[in-house]
């Protein structure tokens, strides 16, 4: 009798907590207070801190792999999807069904803005590497600057599972942040004259166009970067369900409920790979670092890149679209049309801010390609 | 230095496909775009110029029918017309030629007065036809037909002059600048605004954009309500001033 409570003592969670665990708990509270309280991007970063509370309580086994006796925890078994891959694609395709690219399909040059934008991810690469980090890892460090989650969680998950924390972590941190990080490069690289620019009213795009465009996309990067077409190919699936409008139901299940349920088992999972040993090392602080400045490249590329057509086309351009460039939708495009908004009440760039913040999507699921096919 | 060398060849290869995807699909985008113009929107939704000039073509016609109207209507003073004392039949035809274009015009008795009913445009194929009719004229009828033709020009130039004021200071339109949804209007029909005076605010992509005027004036017409969901270039305030 007194062996089996001795066994059930040891076996329960007080006897095996570590200062790892009880830090990683302290964090996980203290996210879960921004998310609930703050309401700092609450739909990911709950589920994040719920996972890295539930998987730091020790004992559980909620994370362990199975055994030859027993089958592996439910936690364990959620990651699997992470690990093979399979959430960020999904979550692109309820992107897809989300996204209007009729902005972009109405200007096309704006997607050079997107291409641009993508400067940082390969600037932040050469700064990782001189940090020591081995390329695969770089890489995924790097793919922070695309502003893109679900593209950060793919590549890091197939070039450096080990990172997998952080990187997610970093990423969605950037793109919480983007209102407060882009303005001021905006401001000190644009003049006021230049953000008050008004842009010609858009034309409308015709349906075949809309339904031509994912078909387009697809063929063009599948065939020139294959290994960027499991994002790519996913978002314009998502994309013709909704612009088919034959197919409203699974348009409208994929941009709701589908894209909800796999962000609460991606998130759920990343904040459960977090491990104690990961955080409080000058290697998570270095990738915060350089997630920083790979966002702020990427403005800064998009920018200069929106002025250069800003000359180009004699002045018809907003520069400040250009910063637009990086992915993260639509929180880009707002910054865009808060700051032209801003320096000229009558301005609203929202909608061709718009088009390169679509286009940096497909950039940045390019570059990730480029760095799988080099790299992996 | 190894290290460097092989990252910036991995930059230099990542950019340039990035670049080159992106490009590629700018470039059949652009392509599309000019084919897509060049067959299917002929016809209405065109670019900005094409409705532009459309719409000039309609202020043209009814510059046009103004100045035939004013022209008939001098004629008709100086030619009271005789209508043929035909039971049943109260309708006329006349044929009116005005810079070089033949107009068929329908007259219909009303009791007494006489009174202009439609103007009906020919082509102006019906030319020798007309120039065959004006030769039986007798000449001091051509006289007055210059008259009436001095007095059509003197019409046509009011026209223009009135056109010309009302793009400047006649209404605004203040115009949706995208797709959305209007929130709140926080002015009334009747109202003094100045420029960048609060209208209303429109919501676009979770986001609330605030609509100012353009200029000072008073609202005339509110086009939308609280709740309505609006798409680019739909109208939503007509501002006159003055």
């Amino acid at each position: 009798m007194i062996d089996k409570i001795i066994l059930f003592l040891q076996g329960s969670g007080f006897v095996q907590l570590s200062w790892g665990h009880v830090g990683m708990i302290i964090i996980s509270a203290i996210l879960m207070y921004l998310a609930i309280f703050k309401e700092y991007e609450p739909l990911l970063l709950l589920p994040i801190s719920f996972g890295i509370f539930l998987s730091n309580i020790p004992g559980t086994g909620l994370m362990s792999g199975p055994t030859a006796k027993t089958v592996g925890g439910l936690l364990h078994y959620l990651y699997e999807g992470v690990r093979l891959g399979i959430y960020p694609p999904l979550i692109f395709l309820g992107i897809g069904a989300m996204t209007d690219f009729g902005p972009l399909i109405a200007q096309p040059k704006t997607m050079l803005l997107g291409a641009a934008a993508q400067l940082g991810i390969f600037t932040t690469f050469f700064g990782s590497r001189l940090l020591g980090f081995n390329p695969a890892e770089a890489g995924s460090i790097a793919i922070i600057g695309g502003a893109d989650g679900p593209t950060s969680i793919y590549l890091t998950s197939l070039l450096s599972p080990h990172l997998l924390g952080p990187i997610a972590i970093a990423a969605y941190i950037y793109i919480a942040l983007v209102p407060l990080i882009q303005p001021p490069i905006i401001k000190f690289f644009t003049t006021k004259e230049e953000r008050a620019i008004e842009m010609d009213q858009m034309r409308r795009v015709k349906k075949i166009e809309k339904l031509i465009f994912p078909i387009l996309v697809s063929l063009i990067v599948g065939l020139i970067v294959p290994q960027a077409l499991t994002l790519v190919g996913m978002l314009m699936l998502g994309n013709i369900l909704k612009e088919s409008g034959v197919t409203k139901r699974l348009s409208d299940t994929a941009s709701t409920a589908m894209i909800n349920i796999v962000t609460i088992l991606l998130m759920l999972s990343v904040g459960a790979s977090l491990k104690a040993e990961q955080f409080f090392t000058i290697q998570f602080i270095s990738i915060i670092g350089l997630g920083l400045s790979a966002f702020a490249l990427s403005t800064f590329s998009g920018l200069m890149m929106g002025k250069l057509m800003h000359y180009l086309t004699d002045g018809k351009i907003n520069p400040i679209i250009g910063a637009a460039g990086v992915s993260a939708v639509p929180e880009a495009a707002r910054c865009s049309q808060k700051l032209g908004n801003e320096a000229n009440p009558g301005n609203f760039l929202l909608m061709h801010a718009m088009g390169p913040n679509v286009a940096g999507v497909i950039g940045s699921a390019v570059a990730a390609g480029v760095l799988l096919s080099i790299l992996g | 230095m190894n290290v460097l060398g092989e990252t910036l060849e991995i930059t230099i290869i990542g950019l340039s496909v990035v670049f080159l995807v992106l490009l590629l699909l700018t470039i059949i985008l652009k392509l599309q775009g000019w084919l897509m113009e060049k067959f299917f929107l002929k016809s209405k939704k065109g670019t900005h110029k094409q409705i532009e000039r459309t719409k000039n073509i309609k202020k043209e016609k009814k510059n046009k029918r103004a100045v035939i109207a004013a022209a008939i209507d001098s004629y008709i003073k100086d030619h009271p017309i005789e209508f043929i004392k035909q039971e049943g039949r109260k309708m006329q035809k006349y044929r009116i030629s005005i810079d070089n274009e033949v107009y068929e015009v329908e007259v219909e008795r009303v009791d007494e007065d006489n009174n202009i009913k439609s103007i009906n445009k020919n082509s102006s194929q019906n030319n020798s036809k007309f120039s065959n009719v004006s030769k039986n004229n007798n000449d001091s009828k051509l006289g007055k037909q210059s008259a009436a033709k001095s007095r059509a020009a003197q019409i046509k130039n009011e026209g223009k002059i009135e056109n010309a004021s009302d793009g400047e200071d006649g209404e605004i339109k203040v115009k949706a600048p995208m797709p959305g949804q209007i929130l709140m209007l926080s002015v009334e029909e009747g109202e003094e605004v100045e420029e960048g005076s609060h209208l209303a605010v429109l919501e676009a992509m979770k986001m609330e954009n605030d609509i100012t005027a353009p200029g000072d004036g008073v609202i005339k017409e509110i086009c939308v309500k609280e709740g309505k969901e609006v798409n680019s270039g739909d109208t939503l305030f007509i501002i006159t001033n003055g």
